[in-house]
């Protein structure tokens, strides 16, 4: 039996203890005495144990931290934590991805982990987090870490962090924004699904609140759009209004408040290292049918019935305090559903831009007329070209834009930051097995592109059996649903993992934004990349100039294959690199 | 005023024909002959005039709880049919273009109504609608007891 470190990057296939990312095998290292990791302060670290049974059976695996003492600081033991990585299917290969809290004791760590999904299981790995605290000085902190299984005799090795003197800000400048749909929550969780009061006895709040903590903990937002494409909204996504045209209020804000005040006022996030902050962003249940009735559209009782609404939001939530929280009229509605005639998200044909003009309308005085945070946001694709420097984006304030068209209109940045709109870009995930340089890369691009954030379209697609192989080869889910092992949360990813750690790296890129210091992190990042300043961007295709409507996918698929999938031909050790010379940089400067 | 609650579903979709316009219907999907997912484009006001006339057929009688859907087929291939509007929900055919089933094609073969009973307690009760010229441009479903929302 063998026992090794990995650094966070680098992922086994379980039954050989291969690398999955192969093709950078030279850069694979078993590291089999020391573990040596960098970071600032105030965020977390990681690295895995890998346990190599070499076909013995392992049942039981022991593993103790010391704490890691520096010159007149020590960092607790209690500081790491655990994780059981789970491995899935796909192409003939196991890839981990799933992550199971060890502290939760319902899974003992043993090799194989289960006999009916990893038969024949020959690897076994723990991820391992640690955090900084915020007031760890900077310097080297050196501490061990004790391992035995099996019959093999206690392995100890020198886990060694350089603490750089630079902070982490507990609040995200960069948003990493996790989409899906409500309720995605309830149908991922049987206990949830078989009970109609969910949304009333607290059950669903509970289920949903792990959700949104999990996203926060990982410097990411999750945004759950609270209506279907018929507009339907979900118990509690929406207070319950009464009465119609001049006469329509709103009945009660009683299940709706506890159903989203923990969010919008921090207090969800208590407990977490980085504080009880609000969520960044959330979506409003407001849409073409809602609360104003598409039975009375074009007539002025529609008019009436949004603005009333619109008006009684605005006031509860000034009542309430919501004031930190990015809360976005948005209309996500598409015409191919067969519900309405517009293109509310990616709108194609530009007659359908017109639902901007009607809901900018409906919504400019009661947004003008509060200090709240409310914006008019749309998912802008194949007309972004014609939109961003037009009326729309003087109406239109949050602009999230498909990764493709978005690479071809540099030029677009400045228009919008003039306006003092926010703009992300919108992407997928890439495959399970998929080089996680992919994966770090779309914050980095954020930094490189001048973009507040990214979209990942849906992370809640999980599957019939996501044990075996997730939904879309991993695609659309960057957590799992918990209660296969016996807790009704959601459990972590490698991925989410891997994504926290960068986002922690470009959250304090950003924070030196106003100082040249910015220009120095791009130089890194773009020599580590091989690229300048404008290989993040790419050339408009011949087409540019046809009406959208002309455009067609497959053209686009043609025009950039590889834009979602930039830095996936760079080693996983580039994130490594990056990242110590960014905080070289930046802690040389005593941020 | 109590009996109107009574109406069954022939009587809910006489009415509700009386009042949907087959012309506004054969024109209101601009493009009968895309095939891309993001292709589809329609006529807004005919549409909002179609699907608030759905909403108002469903609401007719409450107590049937119906949902209403507007069909028309591919004029390239008459085999296929396509869900032009939905009311509160989707056909159970979701929003794809589909086979036509035997009972929708009867409809448009014969001018007379169809009933198709599906798995469990749901039925597609299907209707002609005629344009101005008495020709038959498309079907009203009305989808009885489909029990859940057909949503995305």
């Amino acid at each position: 039996m063998q026992i090794y470190l990995l650094k966070e990057y680098f992922r086994i296939d379980c039954m050989t203890g291969n690398p999955i990312e192969q093709e950078f095998s030279d850069d694979f290292i078993k590291y089999e005495n020391s573990m040596e990791l960098e970071c600032g302060r105030n965020q977390y670290v990681s690295f895995q144990i890998a346990f190599d049974s070499e076909g013995e059976e392992i049942t039981k695996a022991d593993v103790e931290f010391s704490d890691l003492k520096g010159e007149n600081y020590s960092i607790c033991k209690e500081e790491y934590s655990i994780y059981i990585e789970w491995f899935h299917k796909m192409d003939g290969r196991y890839v981990p991805d799933a992550l199971i809290p060890i502290e939760w004791n319902t899974a003992k760590f043993r090799v194989p982990q289960d006999e009916k999904y990893l038969k024949g299981q020959r690897v076994g790995v723990l991820w391992v987090d640690l955090f900084i605290p915020g007031d760890a000085p900077p310097g080297e902190y050196c501490g061990k870490l004790a391992v035995s299984a099996g019959a093999l005799d206690k392995r100890v090795f020198d886990i060694r962090v350089k603490v750089h003197g630079v902070t982490l800000e507990p609040r995200s400048r960069i948003c990493a924004d996790l989409n899906s749909y409500a309720d995605s929550v309830s149908c991922a969780f049987p206990s949830l699904r078989a009970n109609r009061d969910r949304y009333v006895d607290g059950s669903y709040f509970e289920v949903e609140k792990e959700f949104y903590r999990l996203a926060y903990d990982h410097r990411c937002t999750w945004h759950h759009l609270p209506y279907t494409h018929s507009g339907t909204i979900p118990q509690s996504f929406a207070p319950e209004v009464e009465g119609e045209g001049k006469n329509i209020r709103v009945k009660s804000w009683e299940l709706f408040d506890r159903h989203y005040s923990g969010y919008y006022d921090g207090s969800a996030f208590k407990g977490s290292k980085w504080g009880g902050h609000p969520v960044l962003y959330s979506y409003l249940p407001f849409n073409i049918t809602w609360p104003a009735s598409y039975e009375k559209w074009g007539k002025k009782g529609y008019a009436i019935e949004f603005r009333r609404i619109l008006r009684e939001f605005t006031r509860h939530f000034e009542e309430m305090g919501w004031k930190e929280t990015y809360f976005e009229l948005f209309f996500n509605h598409k015409k191919i559903y067969r519900f309405f005639p517009y293109d509310g998200d990616e709108t194609r044909f530009l007659d359908d831009s017109e639902f901007m003009d009607i809901f900018g309308a409906l919504s400019k005085e009661a947004f003008e007329d509060t200090d709240v945070k409310f914006i008019f946001r749309t998912d802008s694709s194949w007309s972004y070209g014609h939109h961003y420097d037009s009326k729309y984006s003087d109406m239109v304030k949050m602009w999230v834009v498909n990764k493709c068209i978005f690479s071809w209109f540099p030029e677009s940045v400045p228009v919008m930051k003039k306006k003092g709109n926010i703009l992300f870009y919108y992407t997928g995930l890439d495959r399970l097995d998929a080089n996680l340089m992919s994966l770090v890369s779309k914050p980095l691009e954020c930094i490189m592109m001048g973009t507040d954030g990214f979209t990942l379209w849906n992370v809640q697609g999980f599957g019939e059996d996501y044990l075996a192989t997730p939904l879309d080869n991993g695609r659309q889910a960057i957590w799992y649903p918990g209660h296969e092992f016996g807790y009704d949360k959601p459990i972590p990813s490698i991925r989410l993992k891997v994504l926290r750690n960068c986002m922690q790296l470009v959250d304090m890129i950003k924070a030196v934004e106003a100082t040249p210091l910015m220009r120095k992190a791009k130089d890194i990042i773009n020599r580590n990349y091989g690229y300048d300043d404008t290989s993040w961007w790419k050339e408009k295709p011949e087409f540019i100039n046809d009406p959208p409507h002309t455009w067609t996918n497959a053209k686009l698929s043609d025009a950039n294959p590889s834009i979602n999938h930039v830095g996936s031909s760079l080693s996983p050790v580039v994130l490594d690199k990056i990242r110590s010379e960014i905080l070289d940089v930046l802690s040389v400067e005593g941020f | 005023m109590k009996g109107y609650r009574v109406l069954d579903i022939d009587n809910v979709a006489r009415i509700g024909l009386m009042f949907i316009d087959g012309d506004k219907l054969e024109e209101v999907l601009l493009d009968k002959l895309s095939t891309d997912y993001d292709d589809i484009n329609y006529h807004h006001e005919y549409f909002m005039e179609l699907k608030t006339t759905l909403m108002k057929i469903e609401k007719i009688n409450p107590d049937l709880s119906l949902f209403a859907i507007l069909w028309q087929l591919r004029p390239d291939n008459d085999n296929l049919s396509v869900p032009v509007i939905a009311g509160g929900s989707l056909p159970v055919e979701r929003w794809f273009v589909t086979p036509v089933n035997e009972e929708m094609r009867k409809v448009f073969r014969t001018g007379k109504p169809a009933v198709f009973h599906r798995s469990g307690d749901a039925s597609s009760y299907y209707y002609p609608v005629r344009n101005s010229a008495a020709e038959i441009v498309g079907v009203l479903e009305l989808l009885d007891k489909q029990g859940i929302r057909c949503d995305i």
